[in-house]
C-alpha cells in the first residue's frame, strides 16, 4: 500500500515542479532502416506511432518518456539458412516490429505563440520482433536490445489557449548488439500533435 | 465497446504483418540439406531410375498424381547433374558413384475445427443457458475450415561408395525438397517444378 501511495506522490511532486510547458506529443511516424536493419528489410516504413511525455524540470530543460512502434515489412527472394542446417529458398515475407521504450532529457526552446524547437537524447530499450514467412513455414526471432535515440523537433503553435501545436520530429534510433543479434539502426520521422504546451503564455 | 476495442486491436496487429502471398507460386520453397562430410568433389558418375516414385505423406489424404511430366522432370534433374560435370551411367554395366532418386508426394490437408459458438456471441439470448465450455458436434464429420492441397518433389543422392553393411544403410549425401501448393495447370506446375529444381542446384554450390 505504501508503494502504491509513493506511485501517486511521485507524479504529484513532479507535476508541482513541472512548469506549464510540460506536454504530451502523439505522432505518426515513418522510418528508414539503415545498416543491419536495412540488410534485413531495406524498405521505407510508413507505419508507426509514438507517444512522448515531456516534463519540464527547470526552464527549457525537460525529462522525457517515449514509447512507440515502428513496423517494417518487405518481400524478397533469397536463401535462408536455418539453425538446423537447412537452406530454404523462396519468396520471403519479412516483418520487423520495433517497440522502443525510452527515457531521456531534452532542451526545449520556446519560439512564442506556442511554437518551440527541441533537441534531446533518450536511452532505453527496444523490443524487436522479427518474422519471416517462407512458403508454408514461419520463422521468428525476438530480442530486447539497449539503445539510444537522439531526436530533434519543431512545433508550430495552432494559436489556441490550450497550447496545442502541430509538430515535426526526427529521431535516430541505435540499438547495440545483444544475445547474437547485431546492431540495429533506423531513422524515423514523425508528424503529430503536441498537447498542453504553452499557448497561453 | 469491447468488440470495437477487439477490432481495433486486431486491426493494429494486422497492420504489423501486412502483405503476404498473392499466388500459389509465392508459397513455393526449395529446401536443401547435405552431409558436410561428403566428398562431392570426387563424384564423377551417377545413375538415375527412369521413373518418379510416389511416397505417401505421414498425415493427410493422398491425392492422385499425374505422371505426365515425369520425363520432363527427370530431364531437368539430369541436365543439372550433367552441368556439374557428372556423367550418367547405366548401373547394369557401370557402378555409379551415386544413385539419384526422384519422388513426389501430393496430399490434401484438412483442418477440423469445432467452433466455440458461445464465444462468438456471448450474452446472445439464443444461447442462454450455455457457456464457453460448450462446442459444436458434427455427426457427419464436417466442420472443417481449411483445405490445402500441398505437394513435394524430393531429389536424393545416395552415396554408393560408402555402404554400411553392418547397419545396411546407404548414406544420403544431398536432399532437395520442393514444396508448394498444388494449383494451376499441369504446364504451370511443370514450370514451377523446373524452376525449383534449378534453384536447388543453384543454392548448393558445394556440389
Amino acid at each position: 500500500m505504501r508503494s502504491l501511495r509513493l506511485l501517486f506522490v511521485v507524479p504529484l511532486l513532479l507535476s508541482s515542479a513541472a512548469l506549464a510547458q510540460s506536454h504530451v506529443r502523439i505522432s505518426y511516424e515513418m522510418a528508414q532502416p539503415v545498416g543491419n536493419t536495412a540488410r534485413f528489410i531495406d524498405r521505407f516504413s510508413s507505419r508507426g506511432a509514438h507517444v512522448d511525455v515531456s516534463l519540464e524540470l527547470t526552464y527549457a530543460f525537460h525529462f522525457e518518456l517515449s514509447a512507440g512502434l515502428n513496423s517494417f515489412n518487405a518481400a524478397k527472394y533469397g536463401v535462408l539458412t536455418t539453425t538446423t542446417g537447412q537452406d530454404v529458398s523462396g519468396k520471403q515475407y519479412r516483418y520487423l516490429n520495433v517497440v522502443p521504450l525510452m527515457a531521456g532529457f531534452a532542451f526545449h526552446v520556446p519560439l512564442g505563440g506556442g511554437s518551440r524547437f527541441w533537441v534531446g537524447c533518450n536511452g532505453g530499450t527496444g523490443y524487436f520482433d522479427r518474422v519471416i514467412d517462407l512458403g508454408l513455414y514461419s520463422y521468428t526471432a525476438n530480442s530486447w536490445q539497449y539503445g539510444i535515440q537522439p531526436h530533434v523537433g519543431l512545433a508550430i503553435g495552432l494559436g489556441d489557449k490550450s497550447g496545442t501545436a502541430l509538430f515535426f520530429d526526427g529521431r535516430y534510433n541505435y540499438f547495440w548488439a545483444r544475445q547474437g543479434f547485431p546492431v540495429q539502426q533506423y531513422w524515423s520521422f514523425g508528424v503529430g500533435l503536441l498537447f498542453g504546451g504553452s499557448g497561453k503564455k | 465497446m469491447r468488440q470495437a476495442t477487439l477490432a481495433a486491436a486486431m486491426g493494429l496487429l494486422a497492420a504489423c504483418y501486412p502483405g503476404g502471398a498473392q499466388t500459389a507460386s509465392d508459397l513455393d520453397t526449395v529446401t536443401t540439406q547435405h552431409d558436410p562430410g561428403a566428398d562431392f568433389a570426387s563424384i564423377q558418375t551417377y545413375a538415375m531410375p527412369s521413373t518418379v516414385q510416389e511416397t505417401p505423406a505421414a498425415a493427410g489424404e493422398p491425392l492422385a498424381i499425374d505422371h505426365g511430366n515425369d520425363a520432363a522432370i527427370l530431364a531437368t534433374v539430369a541436365a543439372n547433374l550433367n552441368k556439374l560435370g557428372w556423367r550418367q551411367v547405366n548401373p547394369a554395366t557401370v557402378t555409379p558413384d551415386i544413385n539419384v532418386m526422384v519422388s513426389v508426394t501430393a496430399t490434401r490437408y484438412r483442418e477440423y475445427v469445432a467452433y466455440p459458438f458461445y464465444g462468438w456471441y456471448p450474452g446472445w439470448a439464443g444461447f442462454t443457458g450455455y457457456d464457453d465450455t460448450w462446442s459444436v458436434y458434427y455427426p457427419y464429420g464436417g466442420g472443417y475450415t481449411t483445405v490445402i492441397d500441398a505437394g513435394s518433389l524430393r531429389i536424393e543422392m545416395l552415396d554408393t561408395r560408402t555402404p554400411n553393411s553392418t547397419t545396411k544403410q546407404l548414406t544420403a549425401v544431398w536432399t532437395a525438397s520442393l514444396d508448394g501448393i498444388i494449383a494451376g495447370s499441369a504446364q504451370s506446375l511443370l514450370t514451377r517444378i523446373n524452376t525449383g529444381i534449378d534453384q536447388a542446384f543453384a543454392q548448393s554450390p558445394y556440389l
